[in-house]
């Protein structure tokens, strides 16, 4: 093995870049490579064997959780070793978002990578057990952790590890949800109660691209310096990009010749962006928060000039609206309401009255759901009130909307 | 410092408690917000907006009236962290 083989291995994440289905989980297109238990060891060593003590590493290193919300992986961590109820650690490998392939990509390429954090992290806070929780329709994915195991030798009672297939919906990786589904309750999401007893079951949730990190940094090899990115255009891909990477560069890599008037940035509940605001942008978390953007997921879907971004939002909330768990007021009614005022607005039935009334229930339904996901379709609208306010401007206002490139977006019909 | 604005003072003087609404239970039924009309107010559908920071010590006793209102049990108190 050459020096340089090996150093390009343990910096990124990623065996190469891959080009998916249009639609439905992370499958490539193309033959995409497998890494095998033996060239897993033969890369990384095996695994090691930790303690509670890693969480000093994990802090040090300041791993962040990988699904989207980027909490600090210590803060979970302590949260749990300081109670004493029986632990349930759980791979998230659901991932919902229509859009997104990082994660599949990542457990279809380096399986083992996965299964080495989730068991590092079963090991340092002392679970009692470990779960893969996959999204229901995701069938490739448990075939590969299937055969993962068997390299493994793992059969039969001695499998340390429990796949869960969870529901076909977009909710399903949803932390509270799996949190429930996993003691034994509906795959629902459910709103936070400061929890009292010391000795209730608890649940910690990450996500695979975390524990793959975890994997990486529990061996002292350095957290990787790159950002997994899946990102719509002609085709749909998944790329792995230094985060130091702008928006721009990223979509000339992708063959991107001609800017685009807007980005949707973190998925189908994410944040609308004039391009011009953010294709300097590097794809880095920490410096997009501040400027209070985010890439959620990893999810970049530009908009061409002669596309109509209030069709494709009335598209993506209609979405997310018949995306709804049904069990809260705010999100079986505000949710609704929201994808009713966009149809107006795109169809030019709307006036600035139907303005006023998507600010007003923007502003009723924010923050009150059971779950965050009204918040991301709130989020949603509020961005494309202000990206899309001149095109808009048109559509309220009997001018004829003369964008006629048609945008298919995974799961709207 | 008038009178007045001592009582104003105390009258806001921050309790260490949270009024919330567990949005799955609730139905929608509306008592809270008669129960308390000043703390509680009811979205266009019927769901109560309860104030998201920290309860004065005047808005204690509306909310634990808001609480006891409830046919469904949806709202309590709880201790700010």
């Amino acid at each position: 093995m050459t020096l340089t083989a090996t150093r390009v291995a343990t910096d990124t994440l990623l065996t190469g870049p891959v080009t998916l289905s249009p639609s439905g989980p992370a499958d490539s297109v193309t033959a995409s490579v497998r890494e095998s238990y033996d060239d897993h060891v033969l890369r990384f060593g095996r695994r090691p064997d930790v303690s509670a003590a890693l969480l000093a590493d994990v802090e040090h290193a300041g791993l962040l959780g990988h699904g989207g919300a980027f909490i600090p992986v210590a803060v979970k961590w302590r949260t749990a070793l300081l109670r004493k109820g029986p632990l349930t650690v759980v791979a998230n490998a659901a991932e919902s978002e229509p859009l997104a392939g990082k994660d599949g990509t990542l457990i279809r390429q380096r399986p083992h990578l996965v299964l080495d954090g989730l068991m590092i992290a079963a090991q340092a806070l002392g679970a009692d057990r470990a779960i893969i929780w996959l999204h229901g329709d995701d069938h490739t994915a448990r075939a590969v952790f299937e055969e993962a195991f068997e390299e493994r030798g793992w059969s039969g009672r001695e499998v340390p590890i429990e796949i869960i297939d969870g529901p076909v919906h977009y909710l399903a990786g949803e932390a509270q949800a799996i949190t429930r589904a996993t003691s034994g309750g509906p795959a629902l999401p459910f709103p936070r109660r400061a929890v009292t007893d010391p000795w209730a079951p608890q649940t910690i949730v990450q996500n695979v691209e975390t524990l793959a990190r975890l994997a990486l940094l529990a061996r002292g090899l350095p957290n990787p310096r790159t950002r997994l990115l899946t990102v719509l255009g002609a085709h749909r891909m998944v790329v792995e990009v230094e985060q130091s990477t702008t928006i721009e560069q990223v979509l000339i890599r992708l063959g991107w010749k001609v800017a685009p008037q807007a980005v949707l940035l973190g998925g189908y509940a994410g944040i609308w962006a004039k391009w011009d605001d953010v294709a300097g942008l590097e794809v880095n978390e920490t410096k997009l928060r501040p400027a209070r953007l985010t890439l959620g997921a990893g999810v970049m879907v530009p908009l061409a000039e002669d596309a109509c971004g209030v069709r494709v939002t009335a598209d993506l909330v209609a979405y997310l609206a018949s995306m709804s768990a049904r069990q809260c007021g705010p999100c079986l009614f505000g949710m609704p309401a929201l994808a009713e005022h966009w149809a107006a607005l795109a169809d030019e039935d709307g006036d600035r009255r139907t303005m006023d009334r998507l600010r007003a229930d923007i502003s009723a339904i924010e923050g009150r759901g059971a779950c965050r996901h009204p918040d991301g379709a709130t989020r949603l609208s509020t961005s494309a009130l202000q990206t899309f306010s001149a095109h808009l401007g048109a559509h309220v206002s009997g001018m004829r909307c003369r964008h006629r490139s048609h945008v298919t977006l995974p799961g709207t019909s | 410092m008038s009178a007045l604005q001592r009582l104003r003072a105390a009258r806001a003087r921050p309790t260490g408690q949270k009024l919330r609404v567990d949005p799955v239970v609730c139905e929608g039924i509306g008592q809270c917000a008669m129960a308390a009309s000043r703390l509680v107010h009811l979205d266009r559908w019927g769901y109560p907006i309860v104030p998201t920071e920290e309860l004065g010590v005047s808005d204690l006793a509306p909310a634990q009236r808001a609480v006891n209102s409830c046919p469904r049990h949806a709202l309590w108190l709880e201790e700010t962290d």
